[in-house]
C-alpha cells in the first residue's frame, strides 16, 4: 500500500488527504457512460424509426456480431472508466504534521511524488475561478517554498481550497512552533 | 455487362482474431490496473471495491463476446 511506499518519518501523522473535487470523477465518468451506450442509444433510433427491408435483415442474420461488436465497446467504455478512475483516486495530496506530500497520478505510467516540508513553505495562494467552481467549492491551490531544491507547486480541482489553506497554514504554525529555532537550512 | 464479383466479408474470421486481441488489451490492462491499485492505494477496502466493480463488469461482457463468437 501507499504508506508503505511513502515511508513515514517516525511518529509522522497524516492531518488530511485530499482528492480533486468529486465533480471531476462525475464528468469524466458521466462521459464515459455517454460513448458506451451510443451504440445502445443507436439502435433505439433505428428501431424507432420505420422497420426496413435491409436493417431489419441485419439485425436478423447478424445479431450475434452485432452483440459481439457491443460487448467490445461496453468493454472499451469499462476500461475507460477503470482507468479514469484510477486516476482519480490515486491522485492526491497527503497532508503530514511535517510535509505535504503531492501524488501527481497522471496516467498509468506518467506517476509523480513530491514532497514539501511544511517548515520551507512560503505563502500558499487559492483562486476558485468560474461559476461552477465558486457554487461547488474548488479552486486551484498554490504553494510557494524556499528552497530551491523543491519547486512550487500547485494542484487544481480540489475541493474547499480555502479550508486546506487555513489547514496547511495552522500545520505549518505548529511545525515551526514544534521546531522553534531548529530549522534546517533550506538548500 | 460483366457480372461484378460479390465479395465475401469474413466476418467470422475477423471476429476471432479480434476477439483475442481483445483478450491480449484485456490482460495487459488488468495487470497494470491490479499493480497500480495494489502499489498505490491507501485504503483496501476502496481496493477491493474497485477490483470488484472492475471484474463484475469487465468479465461478464468477456463472456458475452466469447459466446457470441460461438454462433458467428
Amino acid at each position: 500500500m501507499l504508506f508503505e511506499k511513502i515511508q513515514l518519518e517516525a511518529d509522522e501523522a497524516v492531518i488530511k488527504t485530499v482528492r480533486k473535487h468529486w465533480f471531476v470523477i462525475t464528468l469524466e465518468l458521466l462521459t464515459i457512460v455517454f460513448f458506451g451506450l451510443m451504440p445502445i442509444f443507436a439502435f433505439m433510433v433505428i428501431l424507432a424509426l420505420p422497420p426496413q427491408e435491409m436493417i431489419m435483415g441485419i439485425f436478423e442474420t447478424k445479431t450475434p456480431v452485432i452483440i459481439f461488436g457491443l460487448a467490445a465497446w461496453l468493454l472499451m467504455s469499462a476500461m475507460a472508466t477503470a482507468t479514469a478512475w484510477t486516476h482519480y483516486y490515486l491522485d492526491l495530496w497527503v497532508i503530514t504534521d511535517r510535509r505535504i506530500i503531492v501524488i501527481d497520478q497522471i496516467g498509468f505510467f506518467n506517476r509523480k511524488v513530491s514532497n514539501f516540508r511544511l517548515e520551507r513553505l512560503q505563502d500558499i495562494k487559492v483562486s476558485e475561478n468560474g461559476i461552477i467552481a465558486t457554487l461547488l467549492n474548488y479552486g486551484t491551490v498554490r504553494a510557494q517554498t524556499a528552497s530551491a531544491a523543491e519547486s512550487n507547486f500547485e494542484s487544481r480541482f480540489l475541493p474547499d481550497p480555502r479550508e486546506l489553506q487555513s489547514l496547511i497554514q495552522t500545520a505549518m504554525d505548529d511545525r515551526l512552533k514544534k521546531l522553534g529555532d531548529n530549522i534546517p537550512l533550506a538548500d | 455487362m460483366e457480372n461484378i464479383p460479390s465479395l465475401t466479408f469474413p466476418v467470422g474470421a475477423l471476429a476471432h482474431v479480434a476477439f483475442y486481441l481483445f483478450v491480449i488489451v484485456y490482460v495487459i490492462f488488468t495487470i497494470i490496473f491490479y499493480y497500480h491499485w495494489q502499489n498505490y492505494s491507501m485504503d483496501k477496502k476502496a481496493t477491493l471495491q474497485t477490483y470488484l466493480a472492475y471484474f463484475v463488469i469487465t468479465l461478464p461482457l468477456i463472456a458475452i463476446m466469447g459466446l457470441s463468437l460461438l454462433v458467428i
